[in-house]
């Protein structure tokens, strides 16, 4: 058994009511790699993500990070271990401007902290750190209009901005291409490359089949809650029971292109 | 033993006013998600309304249907004048708005009524029932029958018709209910309209039951009916009804028939902070509490 | 100085501490309270209690009035800080009731007739009263504004600024939402707490009544007329609501009935009060000068 993985979920299950959202499901993820969750929709996806995020409790299974156990712990210290995450509905700190949303994530360590939280926060480090942050994701021009006011483009590379303020190790991206135009999917595409390059993990939940399958090293497929494949995308891809669950039954002899 | 049961009885009467009061409350609530305070005025508006049409008519049919009519019509411009433009801001506002409509209403009143209290002597056709040893005024009959038709029409409505079916799926959400055709200002208006009319029928009750109007007869179950509708289940109205018709007994019981030396008003809040505490769903709830 | 205009000032200084710590629970950390004039009591309370039972000066019952409005802050802040919004509202509603009933039922609080003959402060031997009182009163109102500017710089302003505009985002930054909330909630009280002290000593009688329900209104009317979230906004709402009573005087039979229209039409039309985002005052000055790096 791999202890040296940066997550680990281990027959991981959740259920709500009758209904089992997620059934024994065990992946891994390792440091600077980039690991696509996908499946159709009602899949589990979702619901893995807010159990390794700490906004879900599993009924069963456990969730490791960097050896550490973290299923069942609140989301803010989660977070201050070391992972980050994107929503698939933006939550913008609307009335801050986006220089603000990424200093409030600077903050981390302070929020848990016993009295430092009340040093000041708007010091010429923090506006010099946020900023080159900002211009990572290439929204340093927008630095000081109200994120509330921003497009949805701008947005979601402000989540992610907001997620990389945080120093994580991990992070997960919740379908972070969604809604988005052509131009700005290549963009994007090129920011996760090199996130990934400068050591992060990260897990990706994303419809878009092109585009999951261009940036995964490893992917990981669910359906009705349950893993049903996993491997490179070439090697899912091809997957007959993959390719059953994106299509239905009597296609398995069709292959996608 | 006779005056413990009269009491019973006595409590009965007022849980059922307070219930009357509160599943309009929660129809409202149920619907729009807001807390409306106001709704104690109109209670209040219907209560002076009745009385001033059964002074000049004679006719107490006639007085609780244009009083019905009138707080319709009052609940209606309401929503659509206050609160419909205050929703997309957090929960505090339109609260604050309806707390400042709650006292507008109370000092209309006051200056058009003034502060006195009114009776509301009602010629009923038999002044006292008595079942055994017990008597029962007609009014307290009154306030026991009125209740019971007024709950099952709201029991039929909610259930049995298509209106109640529209009005849950809006209840459920509103944007959904539009697309599935589902004309929701409609509704909504309509919610308020059945609500603010059992308000009325409320206020008219109260001031035969206890012959009073006066006009800050709302302040008191302005809040005590919100502390119900939690204590009963946000968005259930049985839930309303059936605590109401609990608070009612326990204040009338251990206060006034047991003496307990707590402030009668109060225990309606203590009520709703224990079961904030040990089932916050309420009695009957089905609204989930987010996390 | 009229001694008239001085009371007035007495009145709005006080109020403006206790709004000022009403903004940090509901403009900085967006959580309603529905209950704060309780907290004033709470302060009122024990200060009267402290100097007429134990005979303690004010400067000594200060810190002590401080730390029990915290504590009992703290208290009610845990159940009602983990509730959704509506049931929030509800549930300060329901806490201002049952502590004034305390304060009216308990007799060591003095039942129906509450708490009289309490002193005077004292500065260094001289009591203070009229014009020196004012200043005393500013004095502390000066460092109730210190703290709220102060909060809004410091890291745990932010943080309950994340929790006002999207808790579960907040969350995800390593903002513990429990922790937060009740640091605002906490402060909050202790600063109403301060202000009843003040009260408590300039009155000098007290009654459960003084902190009811309609109280709390008066001072979230206050917050919202101001500007929720704006340092100056607390004082600018005492001022607009303590002098507006004076200047209707001789409308007096219709003054409550002003007073709701003038809330209702502010909360209808404004919803941010006067100095806040969409209100009066910012519109005029954006109007004023173009760009500016927040107008975009």
């Amino acid at each position: 058994m791999k202890n040296n993985s940066l997550l680990r979920l281990e027959n991981v299950s959740k259920q709500f009511g009758g209904l089992h959202a997620v059934e024994d499901v065990s992946f891994s993820l390792n440091e600077k790699e980039i690991l696509g969750l996908i499946g159709p929709n009602g899949a589990g996806k979702t619901t893995c993500f807010n159990m390794i995020s700490g906004a879900l409790k599993p009924t069963a299974g456990k969730v490791f990070f960097k050896g550490i156990r973290i299923d069942g712990l609140p989301i803010h210290e989660i977070a201050s271990m070391g992972i980050g995450r994107t929503f698939q509905i933006v939550r913008p700190f609307y009335s801050l401007t986006a220089l603000e949303n990424i200093q409030a994530a600077l903050g981390i360590e302070k929020y848990q902290s016993k009295f430092q939280f009340w040093q000041k926060w708007d010091s010429q480090n923090t506006k010099k750190v946020a900023l080159e942050i900002l211009e990572k994701v290439g929204l340093a021009d927008f630095a000081h209009y109200k994120a509330g006011l921003l497009p949805l483009g701008n947005l979601r590379r402000l989540e992610i901005a907001r997620a990389l303020a945080l120093k994580p190790e991990l992070l997960l991206l919740d379908e972070s291409f969604s809604g988005l135009r052509q131009e700005e999917t290549n963009k994007l595409s090129e920011l996760i490359l090199q996130i990934k390059e400068s050591g992060v993990g990260i897990l990706l939940i994303e419809h878009n089949m092109r585009v999951a399958m261009g940036l995964s090293d490893r992917m990981v497929v669910l359906d009705h809650g349950k893993l049903i494949a996993s491997g490179t995308p070439e090697k899912v891809k091809n997957d007959p029971n993959v390719i059953e669950a994106y299509l239905g039954k009597g296609e398995k002899k069709y292959v996608a292109s | 033993m006779d005056l413990f049961i009269e009491q019973l009885m006595n409590g009965l009467a007022i849980g059922a006013i307070y219930a009357l009061i509160t599943s309009g409350l929660s129809l409202i609530y149920g619907i729009l998600r807001i807390l409306h305070v106001a709704h104690a005025g109109i209670y209040t508006i219907g209560a002076y309304v009745g009385l001033s049409v059964y002074s000049i008519t004679g006719n107490l049919l006639f007085a609780i249907l244009a009083s019905m009519a009138v707080c319709s019509v009052f609940g209606i411009l309401v929503e659509r004048i206050v609160y419909s433009p205050l929703l997309k801001f957090p929960a505090y506002v339109p609260l604050i708005a309806s707390i400042a409509l709650l006292l507008g209403i109370e000092e209309v009143m006051r200056l058009i009524a003034g502060p006195q209290i009114h009776g509301f002597p009602v010629s009923l056709p038999i002044s006292t029932i008595k079942v055994a040893n017990i008597s029962l005024s007609s009014a307290l009959v009154m306030v026991y029958i009125v209740s019971i038709v007024i709950f099952f029409v709201l029991w039929i409505i909610t259930s049995k018709t298509d209106l109640g079916l529209a009005m849950r799926a809006v209840s459920q959400d509103m944007s959904i209910a539009s697309a599935m055709g589902i004309n929701s200002k409609q509704i909504v208006s309509l919610t308020f309209a059945i609500g603010s009319s059992v308000a009325a029928i409320a206020g008219i009750l109260v001031g035969i039951y206890f012959n009073q109007v006066y006009p800050t007869m709302g302040a008191v179950p302005a809040y005590k009916t919100l502390a119900l509708i939690v204590v009963g289940g946000l968005g259930s109205v049985p839930g309303a009804i059936l605590a109401s018709l609990l608070l009612g007994i326990a204040e009338t019981l251990l206060i006034g028939y047991a003496n307990i030396p707590f402030p009668r008003d109060a225990l309606a809040f203590v009520a709703m902070i224990l079961v904030l505490m040990i089932r916050p769903e309420g009695l009957l709830g089905n609204i989930r509490k987010k996390i | 100085m009229d001694s008239y205009i001085i009371t007035i000032g007495i009145f709005i200084a006080i109020n403006s501490i206790v709004v000022s710590g009403l903004n940090i629970i509901v403009g900085y950390a967006g959580q309603i309270s529905l209950g704060h004039a309780a907290f004033f009591g709470i302060g009122a309370y024990t200060a009267a209690i402290l100097a007429t039972k134990a005979g303690l000066s004010f400067w000594i019952s200060l810190p002590i009035v401080i730390i029990i409005t915290g504590i009992i802050g703290l208290l009610m802040g845990l159940p009602s800080l983990r509730v959704r919004e509506d049931f929030l509202a509800i549930t300060t509603i329901g806490i201002n009731f049952i502590v004034e009933a305390f304060f009216m039922y308990v007799p060591f609080f003095g039942g129906a007739l509450g708490i009289g003959g309490i002193p005077r402060i004292e500065f260094f031997g001289t009591p203070l009263h009229g014009f020196t009182f004012l200043l005393l009163c500013l004095v502390f109102l000066v460092i109730a504004l210190f703290i709220s500017w102060w909060f809004t710089k410091a890291w745990c302003g932010l943080a309950c600024f994340t929790l006002r505009d999207d808790e579960i985002a907040a969350s995800t930054i390593g903002v513990s939402p429990v922790k937060f909330k009740l640091l605002a909630f906490v402060m909050g009280t202790a600063m109403a707490g301060i202000g009843g002290a003040l009260y408590a000593h300039y009155m000098r009688f007290i009654s459960a009544s003084d902190f009811g329900f309609p109280v709390s209104v008066m001072m979230l009317s206050m917050l919202v007329v101001g500007g929720m979230g704006t340092v100056w906004g607390p004082i600018l709402g005492a001022a607009i609501l303590g002098i507006l009573p004076e200047v209707f005087r001789p409308l007096i039979d219709y003054r409550m009935l002003l007073y709701a229209t003038l809330l209702l039409l502010v909360i209808r039309l404004q919803p941010g009060g006067i100095l806040g985002d969409n209100g009066f005052v910012k519109s005029r000055l954006k109007a004023f000068s173009r760009g500016g790096k927040n107008e975009k």
